[in-house]
């Protein structure tokens, strides 16, 4: 029939899906990928220090104490394009354990986007310090925005002994030139096009459902019994 | 697919974009997963219902504007 324009913008809806999800592997699979290679020991400052009570620390980054920076609204900015140098520092009451791995971990969506450790190979009880250099890697060039980094020290078994949330700001050049941006306002763009086009697919889908109805013809009324001339319809067994 | 329903479906992407959009220009948290998706939850939500609407409103001016013809009937 002509009447059947059957769903022929059905494809427009599964490529519009399989955009989305092309996105979010984007987002989710890659940047994990580029990221989350965890650089080995770079090297340990070894200091002096001692106090009682719990495991106590501060972090500083390119010199600015961290604690600084506990939300988003004050996270710190930063640029993705340098390295940031990364200070530790912390005391360990007398008896306990101490720390032998500091670690810097950029969390995305609730998962380590970025992990980055300084592990002390050399004296493990009098190490109070550890200087790490930090560089979030290929992601420099994928993403920006604020995200939240976890600093913590950890003991040579992996059991963290502290730990602290802080937030930082990191802007591409121009403010947008990183590939998602981009690939975001391209998307955004086509999408108002596509609603600005929605009109007409009111007069597409008028034009493809209910068909009017085939006009009334008068039709022969058909022969429901053999006419007195015609022969009589012979049965399955035919003529011997 | 109607007019309501492709502008929601717009809609619905918008607000995905949106979102990734305010994170990357710094306005938006998505650290957490338990807030980030429920940010994405609302503005898809957000974004369908006010697309929708939009696309609604679209495709009836565009029916005033272009009336379909009435189509004869062709046997095949």
């Amino acid at each position: 029939m002509v009447f059947s324009r059957v769903s022929q913008h059905r494809p427009a809806l599964r490529s519009r899906l399989a955009l989305v999800a092309a996105l979010s592997l984007l987002l989710l699979l890659p940047t994990g990928a580029l990221g989350a290679s965890s650089g080995p020991s770079t090297h340990v400052v070894i200091s002096a220090a001692s106090g009682p009570g719990s495991v106590t620390a501060n972090v500083t980054w390119n010199g600015v104490n961290v604690n600084t920076a506990g939300g988003a609204s004050s996270a710190l900015s930063v640029d993705f394009s340098k390295s940031a140098s990364v200070v530790f520092n912390w005391t360990t009451p007398t008896g306990a354990v101490n720390p032998t791995d500091a670690r810097l971990q950029m969390i995305y969506f609730g998962f380590a986007l970025s992990t980055r450790d300084v592990v002390n190979t050399g004296n493990t009880t009098t190490a109070r310090s550890a200087v790490m250099t930090w560089t979030p890697g290929a992601i420099v060039y994928v993403l920006e925005g604020v995200y939240k980094i976890t600093a913590s020290l950890l003991t040579a078994g992996g059991a963290t002994v502290w730990s602290e949330n802080f937030f930082v700001r990191a802007a591409a050049p121009l403010s947008i030139l990183a590939v998602l941006p981009i690939i975001l306002i391209v998307l955004i763009v086509w999408e108002l096009y596509s609603v600005a086009r929605s009109g007409r697919q009111a007069l597409l889908s008028r034009k493809g459902k209910a068909p009017p109805s085939p006009p009334e013809e008068p039709t022969p009324s058909e022969p429901t019994a053999a006419s007195p001339g015609e022969p009589a319809p012979t049965g399955p067994e035919g003529p011997p | 697919m109607s007019a309501t329903s492709h502008g929601a479906g717009a809609g619905i992407v918008l607000g995905i974009c949106f979102v990734f959009l305010g994170q990357q220009f710094g306005y938006i948290d998505l650290t957490d997963l338990s807030t980030a998706i429920v940010d994405l939850v609302i503005a898809m939500v957000v974004g369908a219902v006010i697309f929708g609407a939009i696309g609604m409103a679209l495709g009836r001016g565009y029916l005033r504007r272009h009336p379909p013809e009435p189509q004869e009937w062709k046997p095949s």
